[in-house]
Parts: C-alpha cells; structure tokens; sequence
C-alpha cells in the first residue's frame, strides 16, 4: 500500500473512532439536562443595566420574561412549592422598579405565582400588588382589587381584606374611572367578617348620595341590602325615596363584537 | 473634500461583499426571532416583539457596519488598494471623508431597514419610532466613524473591529458607569477611579441616551426623559432645556463624528507608505 493510502487509512480510523466515541458520549448525554437552581438573586439595578447595554426597556423586558419561564427549562416544569416566594418578591419589586408602566410582571404574580396555596408566598405577593395597585396612574387600581380579592379568599385575611378595599374605594385614578364594584369592595369584606350593621351603612350612604350608578347597579345594591344584609325591602324602597338623585334610565350600550 | 466616485466605488463594494443583502437577511432573522420570543409572554406580546427586536436589530446593524468597515479597510491597506488610490489625483483627505461618507450612507440605509423592521414588530408608537430611527442612524454612523478610525490606525482588522466594538459596549454603559462615578466613594482609591472614569467619559459618546427602546412602547413623552446625577451643575440643565433630546442626540453626532473624523485625518496625514 501506498503512503498515501496508509494516510487515508489511519484518517478513516480516527474518524471512525471520534464518531463511535461521539455516539458512547450522545447514549448518556441524550437523557441529562441541566438543573434548575431555583430562583436566582436579583440583580442590581445598575448590574442589569449593564447586563444590557443600558438598554432599561429591554433589561425590564428580558427580565420578565426570564421571571416567566423560571423553572420551566429543557421541558421541564417545577412546582410553585419549589420556588423561593422571597426571592420571587424581590424579582417582582426589582422589574417595577425599572418598569412601573407594565402589567406583565402583576399579572404574572396574581395569576401564576398567586396559585400557590402556601399562605405565607400568597401573602408577598398581595404586598406586591397592593404596592402596583395604590399607584393612581391607570388601570392599576385593578392590582390593588386584586390584593384585596386574595386577602379575601386566599389568606382568609379579613383585616387586611378591608385595609386594602378602603384603599381602594378611596382612589381616584387619573386616566381611569374606578368602578362602582370596587367603590362598594368594603361593603362586601365588612359582610364577610360579619360586621353587617357597618356593611349596611356603608352600602345605604353610597346608595344614598351617589348620582351615577347605572339601574342595575341600584338594583344589585337593593338586592344585597335585602337577601345578604337581611334589611327589609320596605325600608330598601323608603330609602330609595329619599335618594337625591333619581335612578336614571340609559339605555343599554351594544355588545363588543366577540374576540377571537 | 468628497469624491463622488470614491463614495460610490466603496458602495459597489459593500454590494459586492453582499453586506445589504446579508443584513437584510440577518435584520429579517432577528426579527422573526423577536417576535417568537415576544409571542411566549402571557400578556403585552406586542411590546416584548417591539423590545426584543429593536434592541437586537439595534446592535445587529452596528455589529455589521463595524465589522464591514474594519476588514474593508484594512484590506484595502493590505492589497495595497489605498496606495494606489493614492497614486491617482485624490488628496488622502479626499480618500479618508469620501470613505467616511460611504460608511455614512451605508450606516443611514441599514437604520433605515432596522426601523421599518421595528414598524412591522408590533405595534410601536409612531412618533417614537421615527425618533427611534433617526438616533439609531446618528448611532449608526458615530459607530461607522470609529470603526474607520480604529481600521486607520490598528494593522489588524480583527483588532480593529474588536475595539470598536469594545468601544460601543463601553458608549451603551457609559451613563451607568458615571452614575456610579457621581456617588460619594467610599475610600480615596474608588475617588480616584471615579475622577478617571468621568476623564474618559469626555471621549465617550452617550450612546446610552440614544435609542431608547422605551420610546416604541410608550412614546418618547411617555419614557422617564432626561434626569440629572447629583452635583449637575446649571450648565447640564441649561443645556438641555434649550437643545432638548434630539437636539443632544444630532449634536452629538455632529460633534462625535468630527472628533473622529479629525483624529483619523491626524493620524492619516502622517503616515507614511
């Protein structure tokens, strides 16, 4: 044999060897994945900034959607008992700090991380959105209705339950109006912790001196007073006399067409 | 001072070296990328597409205009190209900001394709995406200067590109890194360090302020505006009241550009083939 084709043998060899080892690593490396080390530390706000190229928006942004996959690496999925709540917290805190405008990250914690059922991680989260929420810019209100509704239901924390509904009656959102539901939210927890004499004044006195709630709205508050807080309807309908301002007809507004 | 022909050889270039049709290429990648990444939010889809995209497209245009620039001139310089360039009637300033002026023409089309990406993203706010656009062009060209800067005067292209990429990323961090420098230091060696930071700031451009990716989502009165570190004397304020943020971001494209463009011409005017 040629020199040559001794070369081209002892290439054909080797390469055949590098692939048969290729194949021994591929048989264990095909079944391995790296690790989830849990919730990592939150960076800086200067450190993210760099991280970025001082890019805030796209910091924010990347951070965000990091926070949403967390866990969720190499088609794996971890429980909600599993991550660290207080680090979650300070992700949460962090990306408000470099982007108060957002929903995202809100949504993301009353809707995926506010599902864990350990009182203690529902509770950081409720902080959290009663923080987004008292911020009067918007439809942040919502958040703060949100916080209220989980002390509520979640934490069974009536007192805070009522703090935060306060609160949230009390807003005056600019760019916004707050709902009548959520200008009535202490009636309904006031109700819940039994306080019924105060829930009925509360609902009586809006039902009184409020001059636009729609009639099904007049309707639903007169129900309540009557089925929920046990006041007879006559003295629902004497009071509805001495409203200052009658009930007024409007007419009932389209349908928005269906979204897809 | 500017050879019509010269400007237009290096555009026959750059098409020739397929750096359009390759970034178009790469620009419609990225894009398409962005807007996977953008669609895995569980809400405000658009605005993650709209980020993603333009701060990658961002950096992909600045990215390709360096490295064009960096290893056309220099091979220029190694096939002898230049000398005989020179050899002809054409004064080596003539050479130097014909050059510059190509590299600017090639740094305004790729901002140009950057930003009608960035339109067709998600759903940017107009009027912040055309201020958007045209601060990524300045951006684009101050990056296009520096990199003709660095190929004049490094021999070697990968070092030249290198550096004025290491460059950029010190221009997109620069306003952090004074921040940090504005702080009281704790010791005498970090006030030190923090007085040479702020010295080298005055050759950095603040490309940090430039294209912020904020204003496609919320519009450019919309997004934080312009704050001032503590110890901001009535100059900085004064300043800015009276130039505003684009007036700033021509400004200093203006100026930056020249600053470069004149270090190069030094360095250039005294060399010797």
């Amino acid at each position: 044999m040629s020199a040559a084709g001794q070369q081209s043998g002892k290439i054909n060899i080797l390469l055949a060897a590098a692939f048969s080892l290729n194949i021994l690593l591929w048989l264990g490396s095909q079944h391995i994945y790296a690790k989830w080390q849990g919730v990592p530390p939150v960076p800086s706000e200067k450190g993210a900034l760099i991280m970025a190229l001082g890019d805030r928006e796209f910091s924010f942004r990347s951070g965000a959607i990091t926070l949403q996959s967390l866990g969720d690496e190499a088609g794996q999925t971890t429980s909600l008992r599993e991550y660290d709540y207080s680090k979650l917290k300070s992700w949460f805190d962090f990306l408000y700090l470099l982007n108060p405008a957002s929903d995202h990250v809100p949504m993301l914690a009353s809707y995926y991380f506010g599902s864990s059922g350990v009182p203690r991680d529902i509770s950081l989260i409720v902080d959290y959105l009663a923080r987004v929420g008292e911020s009067p810019v918007g439809s942040k209100w919502r958040w703060l209705a949100q916080a209220a509704f989980m002390a509520r239901h979640k934490l069974n924390d009536l007192d805070l339950a009522l703090d935060l509904s306060y609160k949230l009656s009390k807003m005056e959102p600019v760019g916004d109006a707050l709902p009548d539901w959520a200008r009535r939210m202490p009636v309904f927890m006031l109700t819940a912790r039994g306080e019924k004499e105060d829930a009925r004044r509360l609902m009586e006195e809006m039902l009184l001196t409020s001059e636009s709630f729609h009639p099904n709205e007049v309707n639903f508050m007169k129900a309540y007073l009557v089925e929920t807080l046990g006041v007879p309807a006559d003295e629902v309908e004497q009071m509805m006399r001495m409203r200052k301002s009658p009930v007024k007809e409007v007419a009932p507004k389209m349908l928005p067409a269906p979204m897809p | 001072m500017i050879s019509g022909p010269l400007v237009r050889y290096v555009l026959t270039a750059a098409l020739r070296d397929k750096l359009i049709l390759t970034m178009a290429l790469l620009i419609a990648l990225g894009a398409a990328l962005a807007v996977f990444l953008g669609s895995s939010a569980i809400t405000e889809k658009e605005s993650f597409s709209t980020v993603f995209g333009a701060s990658g497209l961002r950096f992909l245009g600045v990215f390709g205009i360096v490295l064009f620039v960096s290893f056309y001139m220099r091979r220029s310089f190694e096939t002898k190209e230049v000398e005989f360039l020179l050899s002809r009637p054409l004064s080596r300033m003539t050479f130097l900001f014909s050059h510059a002026a190509a590299f600017m023409i090639l740094s305004v089309t790729l901002a140009g394709v950057v930003t009608a990406a960035g339109f067709f993203l998600g759903k940017p706010n107009l009027p912040g995406l055309i201020m958007w656009g045209m601060s990524v062009a300045i951006e684009t060209m101050i990056m296009s200067s520096v990199a003709l800067f660095f190929s004049m005067v490094l021999s070697s292209a990968s070092g030249s590109a290198l550096a004025a990429l290491g460059f950029y990323v010190l221009s997109r961090i620069i306003g952090t890194l004074l921040g940090i420098a504005s702080a009281t230091p704790e010791n005498a060696l970090f006030a030190v360090l923090n007085n040479v930071m702020q010295f080298i700031s005055i050759i950095v451009p603040r490309l940090d302020i430039m294209g912020q990716t904020t204003w496609l989502v919320y519009g450019v009165e919309g997004s934080g505006g312009i704050g001032f570190f503590k110890g901001a004397g009535a100059y900085a304020e004064m300043m800015m009241q009276h130039i505003g943020i684009f007036g700033f971001i021509t400004l200093q494209g203006i100026i930056f550009t020249a600053l470069v463009l004149a270090a190069a011409a030094f360095d250039f005017s005294r060399r010797e083939f």
